[in-house]
């Protein structure tokens, strides 16, 4: 039997990948560039892409692997390969970016293939910053979605808000019908 | 809890109190016949003889007005209600505000009146303050103690409209799987109770909560969902069975709370 799980967190620069991948990891994560910040890092003529892993081991050594897409959009020739074997997608949104309703169409539509074939659950990240758009208006843009997303508000800092999500993608996970 | 041994007295206490503080939400009545006419009727409950459906009815009020609302109990008692904020200021202790929702509301026990009061968390430091949403919620289940509102049906397939804001809203054991199975595959009452193994009571008062919020549909007008088979991305191999991905999820939970 398989023994591990890949879930994959994407979303807008600043949105709390790093911080939401940190909270829920049992081990240290890695971000593969040592600047506080996971960008893009320009060495010399090489680019190093920046990206974060995390993984939450379960009993009967099995694991959850958790993976950051790296943020920016022209680096998302990264993000094809990083969705490989991936199981599901956690979206996070920044509630404080200016326009993160778009945003937030942007990545499902990037993922759009991705997500029709596993799922995807949705964090609204910094709303004590930002309190609006409500999340009334993110609803309203993801009932023209065929499926029936679940989407929180999140604060990337805190584990329960964090765990509240993944639980929901895996939930989703395990109650999708099979035909 | 890993390292507590299930035997040892600290978990039994534990235990105990757990279970108490999950009564005072999801009661004790055990899982009914459905054939037993007398125990239909046990599990049912008016939501507009309550705080929770005085507030569903207020609360519509408020958003036609546009004006805030005093919500005044018998004695000093209030909850002031913002429609701009959707929040709610609260002058009394969790406890009485459970007790306010257990019971039923006698006639002259609760009156409400506009005003012109702004929302300003600082200056009532006393009171505290909640989610509108999270205390429709809450309100609900103290109510309902794992009932459902009296026209029920408990064999018709539920389905969720939308996610309620779970992050932000009490957790009852369960509560994922319900919405999860719900917003993915519509299910009747006895059905999902049934499937995930669960009391009736915890599925119950599941659905008392998310009809006072407006989000459970029994109707036809759910969303048709285009069901596509689970599969891993590319480079993987299907899971063996549907319970592969339920194994994981109970670990999951223990760990992450
Ligand atoms: N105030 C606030 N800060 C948050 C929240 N979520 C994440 N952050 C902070 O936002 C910043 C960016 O997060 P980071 O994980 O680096 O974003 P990434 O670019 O997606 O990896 C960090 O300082 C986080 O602590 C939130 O809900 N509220
Ligand atoms: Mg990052």
């Amino acid at each position: 039997m398989k023994k591990d799980l890949k879930i994959i967190f994407t979303g807008p620069v600043g949105a709390g990948k790093t911080t939401a991948i940190n909270a829920i990891s049992d081990t240290d994560t890695v971000s593969t560039n040592e600047s506080s910040t996971d960008e893009l890092r320009y060495r010399k003529n090489t680019t190093t892409v920046a990206m974060d892993y995390g993984i939450i081991n379960m009993m009967d050594s099995k694991r959850v692997h958790l993976y950051g897409t790296p943020g920016q959009e022209r680096f998302d020739f990264m993000w094809d390969i990083l969705i490989q074997g991936g199981m599901g997608l956690v979206l996070l949104v920044d509630n404080a970016r200016p326009d993160p309703l778009e945003d937030m169409q942007f990545f499902l539509q990037r993922f759009g293939d991705f997500i029709q074939r596993t799922r995807v659950a949705i964090g609204v990240t910094r709303m004590d910053i930002s309190t609006t758009p409500r999340l009334n208006e993110y609803q309203s843009l993801l009932n023209d979605q065929t499926r029936n997303i679940p989407l929180f508000e999140v604060d990337a800092r805190v584990r329960q808000d964090v765990s509240i999500l993944v639980q929901s993608l895996l939930h989703s996970l395990d109650h999708q019908k099979r035909e | 809890m890993a390292g507590v041994p299930p035997t040892s007295a600290g978990y039994q206490i534990a235990r105990h109190l757990a279970e108490k503080d999950l009564q005072a939400f999801l009661g004790s009545t055990p899982d009914i016949d459905t054939n037993s006419a007398q125990q239909q009727a046990n599990i049912r409950y008016d939501p507009d003889s309550f705080l929770q459906g005085k507030l569903r009815q207020i609360t519509a009020m408020m958003k036609q007005k546009g004006q805030a609302v005093r919500l005044q109990f018998s004695n000093e008692e209030f909850i002031i209600l913002y429609p701009d904020e959707e929040m709610a200021q609260i002058n009394m202790s969790e406890s009485r505000l459970g007790a306010l929702s257990a019971a039923p509301i006698s006639p002259g026990g609760l009156s409400f009146t506009f005003c012109d009061d702004l929302f300003s968390p600082d200056d009532g430091a006393a009171d505290s303050f909640m989610r509108l949403d999270a205390l429709m919620w809450k309100t609900a289940l103290w109510a309902s103690q794992g009932r459902i509102p009296y026209d029920t049906d408990l064999h018709r397939s539920v389905a969720l409209d939308r996610w309620p804001n779970l992050t932000r809203l009490l957790l009852l054991p369960n509560t994922l799987e319900i919405a999860a199975l719900w917003a993915e595959q519509p299910h009747s009452l006895i059905e999902t109770a049934a499937k995930l193994k669960i009391p009736q009571r915890y599925v119950f008062g599941f659905y008392s909560a998310v009809f006072a919020l407006g989000l459970a549909n029994t109707g036809e007008t759910m969303k048709t969902l285009d069901y596509i088979p689970i599969a891993a991305d590319a480079g993987e191999k299907q899971p063996a069975s549907a319970s592969w991905l339920s194994n994981w999820i109970p670990f999951f939970r223990s760990k992450n709370g």
